[in-house]
């Protein structure tokens, strides 16, 4: 992603942020500016690399006043730091460990079609799911669908935006750390591997 | 006896479902007999919060408290309060002597026994202003995108960079001066001994309340007692209710509006109070609607704001202007 790519992705978080303000209604009350401005930084920081891309941590580097601001907004909100902790711990190690990922083999097919799968792909398959009313599906192959869900970065942060979001949607962190470092591990594995056998 | 405890519960179930209710009383008091050692007390409502009781007793010393709870599960039957479940203790130091006495009655915070009713009172605005990030964190967010946008080809200083900003937008947001505290409202009415002040503030009101709601409803609340009373409920507009004496004369107010028993309004500006008489009707800012709100047809009232920086004002019932 270049410039104009983080310039988009800093207006996307700070109109979320200025609509959260503006917005009083309960719905809305309940939910964590910081998810909500962390959302477009993963979605854009896990896209798949291209050539003159922003390196990480100056894309790092941009969000973290939009990401302080939010997160200190949620602290004088009401929420404790241990929620704020539960909240960016897991969605920014998950951030992280995609960014190396996407860093070492960003280039690669293997790295594009995990991407499109687990990110995109769950989400969308997701959101097909709920349309279709199998929001808790007892059939194997809905399930495993949903069960792909799990390992999505963004949807684990969307439900911890909400306040009982996670348990609503009865979602844990570690499926989707465990996938990003697999990702990680198979991104080196591919780079070594190409670098012995050019 | 049960018929007349039956039409009693009835009526008080009305009080309390009736229209007029616009919350759900948040502080009820609960009797205890306690022993000491004892440090500290927690009393937990599920679903409702919890009371921490600090004051501490020595080794030997008794006594009989009622210590308020920010909620009760259930409603009190017609056998009383016996179907009311107490509240969850935790002691410390662990195995203290602690024993429930019951439900304290009447409850001072229900309508029927005490007519304090707060929907029947005006309630301050609350500003929600807690939770703006203010211009100049804005400003600097701004400023690190227009340098890290420069400086992206160069992580580590985009970096130091960012942290930096970082660090001082949150710094920025997190030492925002509150609001300038609790805004209040006295009311009373002409010839009675006892007067009503509610108290509005958002996230935090100390004092000793009759009766505490919370808005939006149905957030946990902390009520820490120790030498004071603090109701806490981070975000949240709170408001608590108790009774004051009637003010034996009227106080100086920078602001005053009349309304005639007919319901002619006018504005009367500054008003030195006691026996002094009111300026004749000024051009000027109309009362604000919240404060006109609830008021009872054909009597004379009376509204002001109170002198200096802090959010105060008054509520005058069966006010009649001297010619």
């Amino acid at each position: 992603m270049g410039r104009p790519g983080l310039l988009g992705t800093w207006i996307l978080s700070a109109l979320l942020l200025a609509f959260v303000q503006v917005e009083a209604a309960p719905e809305v009350t309940g939910v964590s500016r910081l998810g909500l401005v962390l959302l477009p930084w993963m979605a854009s920081g896990l896209f798949p690399r291209a050539d003159g891309a922003v390196p990480f941590p100056s894309f790092l580097a941009l969000s973290l006043p939009l990401l302080a601001i939010a997160a200190a907004l949620d602290l004088r909100g009401g929420r404790t730091l241990g929620e704020t902790i539960q909240l960016i711990g897991p969605a920014g190690l998950a951030w992280m460990l995609w960014a190396k990922a996407r860093s070492v083999g960003g280039q690669q097919v293997g790295y594009k079609v995990c991407w499109g799968l687990l990110v995109p792909g769950s989400a969308a398959l997701l959101l097909a799911l709920g349309w279709a009313g199998a929001g808790a599906p007892t059939h194997a192959v809905p399930q495993a669908l949903g069960w792909l869900a799990r390992l999505n970065p963004l949807v684990w942060t969307w439900a911890a935006t909400r306040s009982q979001g996670l348990v609503e949607a009865g979602l844990d962190p570690l499926p989707v750390l465990a996938a990003a470092a697999v990702l990680v591990v198979c991104a080196w594995e591919h780079r070594a591997r190409s670098e012995v056998d050019p | 006896m049960k018929v007349r405890f039956a039409l009693l519960w009835l009526v008080w179930l009305g009080a309390w479902a009736g229209p007029l209710q616009a919350g759900e009383n948040r502080r009820w008091l609960a009797t205890y007999e306690l022993e000491g050692p004892l440090e500290r007390l927690i009393l937990e409502v599920e679903g409702f919060g919890e009371t921490v009781w600090s004051v501490g007793l020595a080794g030997g010393e008794r006594t009989t408290l009622d210590l308020p709870v920010p909620g009760i599960q259930g409603t009190p039957s017609l056998d009383g309060w016996a179907s009311v479940p107490a509240p969850r203790v935790t002691s410390v130091p662990k195995g203290a002597s602690v024993v429930f006495a019951g439900w304290r009655t009447p409850q001072p915070g229900e309508p029927f026994f005490g007519a304090q009713d707060l929907a029947r009172r005006a309630r301050p605005p609350v500003p929600g202003g807690d939770v703006s990030p203010g211009a100049a964190s804005l400003a600097l967010a701004l400023a690190a995108l227009v340098l890290g946008l420069a400086w992206c080809h160069r992580p580590r200083t985009a970096l130091v960079l960012g942290l930096v900003a970082g660090l001082g937008c949150g710094l920025l947001v997190l030492t925002r001066p509150t609001d300038a505290g609790p805004r209040r409202v006295l009311e009373g009415q002409v010839g009675a001994l006892s007067w009503f002040e509610v108290w509005g503030r958002r996230g935090r009101l100390v004092g000793s309340f009759e009766r505490v709601e919370v808005q939006p409803a149905g957030a946990p609340l902390r009520i820490d007692v120790g030498d004071e009373e603090e109701i806490s409920a981070p975000g949240r507009a709170l408001y608590g209710l108790r009774s004051v004496p009637a003010l034996d004369r009227y106080p100086p107010l920078a602001e005053v509006w009349v309304r005639t028993p007919r319901g002619e309004w006018s504005g009367r500006g500054a008003w030195s109070g006691g026996d002094e008489l009111l300026r004749p009707p000024v051009e000027g800012a109309a009362a604000p609607g919240w404060l006109r709100g609830q008021l009872p047809q054909g009597v004379g009232v009376l509204l002001g704001r109170f002198p200096g920086p802090g959010q105060r004002w008054l509520r005058v019932i069966g006010f009649l202007e001297r010619d």
